[in-house]
């Protein structure tokens, strides 16, 4: 399994999970790794850097031969703020980091899969698109692409036995939510259908189901966690 | 690399490809044989599968990593898609100089 921002947040947590479960786990980000195991492959990468992404996949296929599932999950999460009010700079971050990086990640990753004839593409995107929600329009812009490219990409890789699919989770108790504050937490939990912030483990098993064999005629789906869409 | 070789992995490529399903009949690589265009063998994910491979094959036999970009082969004219082996062979020979 291959998890792109894998130091922290949901990206360590699904690391955690699968390497508790007997998978091999290559990760990286922009950070040293922040997880110990045996089974653990850690790179530094920028992935909105298309030269380290793509020596990260090669380095990861000549040490574990293939890759049977990415989960593409490194993206920033800039604090909310009004569109008029939002700096250039908070735009071009996210178009780097989160539809860039995605892009060059999944790229790279399917071209093996591709001639490896199966594997299992799981993006992520947030509760934010679904919400539409005030203060986010850079980072739902991005976050809407993903979504978007996620789907074209199943329509072009099903014929190899690809599939892809998009998790959209609501809020998990992560260092970047916590610096959010008690009230914008409540007022987000608030607009959600299930009011509650969801865990790591809801969030694994929708990894798990998209990864199954059973789900190979499941492609371009995005699992909304905690609100209807 | 030379081109003889490029040509002889392009044909180990067809062949893995025949062997997956995502070429029908087995093909012989010439200098001729179209890629890409009118006359191929290949769909379009068949072409990216084939360069995907290539790709692995190129840099596992010159020791570093290569990549294939369509973009720097000079014959290669994106607004009428069409390569052959003998065009991607020099290409492959440039790029492992």
């Amino acid at each position: 399994m291959v998890i792109s921002g894998s130091s922290k947040g949901i990206g360590n947590g699904i690391a955690h999970y699968f390497l508790a479960r007997g998978y091999r786990v290559a990760g990286c980000s922009r950070g040293k790794s922040t997880i110990e195991h045996a089974n653990y492959f850690h790179s530094l990468v920028d992935v909105s850097n298309e030269d380290q992404v793509c020596s990260w996949v090669r380095a990861i296929k000549r040490r574990f031969k293939r890759i049977d599932i990415l989960v593409c999950n490194a993206g920033l999460a800039p604090a909310n703020i009004l569109m008029p009010m939002t700096p250039g700079t908070v735009l071009t971050d996210l178009l780097h980091v989160n539809i860039a990086g995605s892009f060059f990640v999944c790229r790279e990753v399917s071209k093996i899969m591709l001639v490896q004839r199966a594997g299992r593409v799981i993006t992520i995107s947030s509760m934010a698109v679904g919400l539409h929600e005030e203060g986010t329009s850079a980072y739902s812009a991005s976050k809407s692409a993903i979504v978007e490219m996620t789907k074209v990409m199943a329509k072009e890789l099903a014929p190899a036995g690809i599939t892809c699919n998009v998790i959209a989770p609501s809020m998990l108790m992560t260092d970047a939510v916590n610096v959010l504050g008690e009230e914008v937490i409540q007022r987000a939990l608030s607009k959600l259908t299930i009011k509650r912030m969801v865990t790591i483990e809801e969030i694994c098993n929708i990894v798990s189901f998209f990864s199954a064999a059973e789900s190979s005629c499941i492609t371009g789906q995005v699992i909304h966690m905690g609100l209807v869409c | 690399m030379n081109s003889t070789t490029a040509i002889k992995l392009m044909q180990e490529s067809f062949d893995s490809l025949q062997r997956s399903g995502i070429l029908e009949g087995a093909i012989l690589v010439t200098s001729d044989t179209v890629i890409l265009g009118t006359g191929s063998f290949l769909n379009s994910l068949g072409f990216v599968t084939f360069i995907s491979d290539m790709e692995e094959r190129v840099s596992a036999v010159a020791g570093q990593e290569h990549y294939l970009v369509l973009a720097e082969i000079h014959e290669f004219n994106a607004e009428q898609a069409f390569l052959s082996a003998g065009t991607l062979a020099q290409y492959i020979e440039k790029i492992t100089r």
